[in-house]
């Protein structure tokens, strides 16, 4: 009898089709991390580099993030110059699937429309990006760029499950698309705020949301600001009655304290990625909490 | 009769909106200039989506093929670095092969460096660092990195570098001149790997163990050696182990061992043992504002044979980050001397740095120094160092 039972196992274990490794996917920000969740749910492993209150544009290249692409079957980059720092690490990792070309590197800005492409750049211009503003993520219309980005890739490296990538991009799709109209209603009261950010990380945000981003506390990208050009925008913020700085979590409150206590405005501290605040967790709660804080500034 | 009526009907509807417009009051002045300023704005908008729409047309038309194209033009970076000595700087006493004695020069540039660096094609990619120097030019290093060793039929946990390379037989040796952590190089590195340190051409092997955790990295390789160099022209050969732990998200610590043998005339056999210990701190948050880095090196020589010798030296540095631009550190510094046992180096170092942006750094140094050339004395050292170009980032 033990016998027939084993035999049962043993038949039953060479039947069963023996389900494939997931995908392990490493992406470059939490915010692509959280796209591809929403994409691939548990179909993936996926986790990330940079961390949330981490300025994506600086993340160190630790070698314990080689051993995390060198086992990876995919990479998601921000792509438009932002993460290049993710260069040396893709080229240690020993992983050509994750090298530029290769199956396996999602450039997630790929058919996203690019805001504050220059004409020409130079050093002189600051840390000014050549490809243009790379925040493109906080705009939701380019979130569902991402979702078929990851799942176009996704369904190459894994055509079983490609139909299921394809299915979670139409569904973060309609969810984005009913969340916006939740979204545009909300951010009524933010039309035509005028508001000044610490860096160009908002661009994208402001188009969506109707915000007019005045002026930056970087008098230009990656440069501390002097006590000249607080001045100037503390003048400006006095003539054009600006009463919103937008801080993000890595950036010194040092300037927009300062221009708060001259001008009265609020100082509203907005992560531009997932897991920047407490409780963002994903995606959607990213853009749900950044509008709040906006409101709650403006109130 | 019919056409008669629909002759009719017609006409009086051509006239109607004519009869209409002459019952309707005449426009503000004021509206006509409102809707004059909103036809010129809607044409304005049309030219600019005319523009637009020629442009993306043009982009998506084939243009005539050039003969060559600037894309495939490598990343070309030029780094300058000026550095003012004073104090004693008396010319160099010691001859510079021997690796002892102060800048014979009190204003120079010390170091203009020229870097290449892209892809050579999908199998790997080629870094090119040639250095002008008061002293002359120098291909500092040349080599090709193979991204993808299953075309040399590798495994791919292995990456190859052929060519030229500073060798890792110090962590200290690997950084040029412009990132150095202060405005010299340790002492121990000076005096046993010569002022310019050691860069030889050559074969590496770097094998990423199959560890999850810590990272560990084992290096082999093969030199031909060079001029001035510690094995002279003799072939020498390198091994090499760095490991590394996430002591927390803000926390880092990488240890190494290497050792290198080869020949070196007329002492024989020459082995050099070294160890390394970087700690890091960084919190990722304020990241830009604050980090602090310590770093330690040793070496040792540890020769066989009768005329064995085994001189020994060491550094330990930190470097503590006030804020976006400004780090301040300190280095102490002792060796001794490889040519005579009998004495050895000191030194005490204050660095203060000064980062307008990534591409500029200023740099103060102040070191009291022992040499047993010189006796003791105090140093400043200034440096400027720019950057043009994309340079890549350094290695961790």
């Amino acid at each position: 009898m033990q016998r027939i039972a084993l035999s049962f196992i043993i038949a039953a274990l060479i039947v069963t089709p023996a389900r494939a490794a997931k995908l392990r996917v490493v992406a470059a920000t939490t915010d692509l991390a959280s796209i591809v969740r929403e994409v691939a749910g548990d179909r993936v492993e996926v986790e990330s580099i940079a961390s949330g209150y981490q300025n994506p544009h600086a993340v160190d290249a630790k070698p314990s993030f080689v051993i995390k692409l060198a086992r990876a079957d995919a990479m998601v980059r921000v792509g438009l110059g932002l993460d290049q720092w993710a260069d040396s690490l893709s080229e240690n990792a020993r992983n050509p699937r994750i090298l530029r070309g290769g199956a396996g590197y999602i450039d997630a800005a790929v058919g996203v429309p690019v805001l504050e492409r220059p004409s020409g750049v130079d050093r002189s211009m600051g840390d000014l990006h050549a490809f243009g503003n790379p925040h493109y993520w906080l705009d939701p219309e380019n979130a569902k760029i991402v979702a078929r980005n990851i799942a176009d890739r996704l369904a190459q490296l894994d055509p079983g499950d490609g139909s299921a990538f394809q299915q979670g991009a139409a569904d973060f799709s309609k969810r984005i698309d009913a969340a916006l109209k939740g979204w545009m209603a909300k951010a009524k009261p933010l039309q035509g705020l005028k508001v000044i950010s610490y860096h160009s990380s908002w661009a994208y945000f402001a188009h969506r949301f109707g915000l007019d981003v005045v002026g930056f506390i970087e008098p230009k990208p990656g440069i501390s600001p002097s006590g000249a050009h607080l001045n100037d925008l503390i003048s400006l913020m006095q003539r054009d009655s600006v009463r919103v700085i937008i801080k993000e979590p890595y950036f010194s409150r040092q300037g927009p304290d300062k221009l708060a206590a001259a001008t009265g405005a609020k100082v509203v501290e907005m992560p531009p990625s997932v897991g920047g605040a407490p409780g963002v967790d994903d995606y959607f709660k990213l853009i749900d909490y950044d509008l709040d804080q906006l409101l709650a500034a403006v109130k | 009769m019919r056409r008669i009526g629909m002759v009719s009907l017609f006409v009086v509807l051509l006239a109607l909106p004519g009869l209409a417009r002459a019952q309707e009051p005449a426009p503000e002045p004021g509206v006509v200039d409102a809707l004059k300023k909103q036809i010129e704005a809607l044409q304005a908008q049309i030219d600019e989506l005319r523009a637009r729409l020629s442009e993306i047309e043009e982009s998506r038309t084939a243009k005539e093929t050039p003969a060559t194209t600037p894309l495939l033009n490598p990343d070309i970076s030029v780094i300058g670095d000026f550095l003012y000595t004073g104090g004693r700087t008396q010319p160099s006493v010691v001859p510079v092969s021997d690796g002892g004695g102060l800048t014979p020069r009190a204003l120079e540039l010390r170091e203009l460096e020229l870097a290449f660096q892209a892809p050579v094609d999908p199998f790997g990619r080629a870094d090119v660092f040639l250095t002008f120097t008061p002293e002359g030019t120098e291909v500092e290093e040349a080599y090709l990195t193979v991204l993808s060793p299953h075309s040399l039929g590798l495994p791919p946990e292995v990456t190859p570098r052929l060519g030229k390379m500073r060798s890792s037989i110090l962590r200290i040796n690997t950084s040029h001149t412009h990132f150095l952590p202060q405005a010299d190089i340790p002492a121990v590195a000076r005096r046993f790997l010569g002022p310019d340190g050691m860069s030889q051409p050559g074969v590496e092997m770097q094998w990423l163990l199959p560890t999850r955790s810590p990272f560990m990295e084992l290096t082999a390789a093969a030199y031909g050696g060079s001029d001035g160099a510690v094995f002279g022209t003799n072939q020498n050969y390198l091994a090499r182990l760095r490991s590394y732990w996430d002591l927390s998200d803000t926390a880092n610590v990488e240890l190494g061992i290497s050792a290198a043998r080869g020949m070196l005339d007329p002492l024989g056999e020459r082995t050099l043992l070294s160890g390394s210990f970087v700690y890091r701190w960084k919190p990722q948050k304020a990241g830009a504002y604050r980090s602090l880095w310590w770093q330690t090196e040793i070496l040792k020589v540890a020769d066989a044979g009768d005329l064995a010798q085994h001189p020994l030296g060491y550094y330990s540095f930190v470097q503590y980050q006030l804020n976006k631009e400004w780090y301040v550190g300190g280095r102490w510094d002792w060796t001794d001397i490889p040519t005579d046992l009998t004495a050895h180096e000191t030194g005490l170092s204050g660095v203060l740095t000064y980062f307008p942006s990534e591409f500029t750094r200023y740099r103060l140094q102040l070191g009291d120094l022992n040499q047993p050339e010189l006796g003791q004395f105090l140093r400043v050292m200034l440096e400027v160092t720019f950057m043009l170009g994309p340079h890549r980032a350094h290695p961790f």
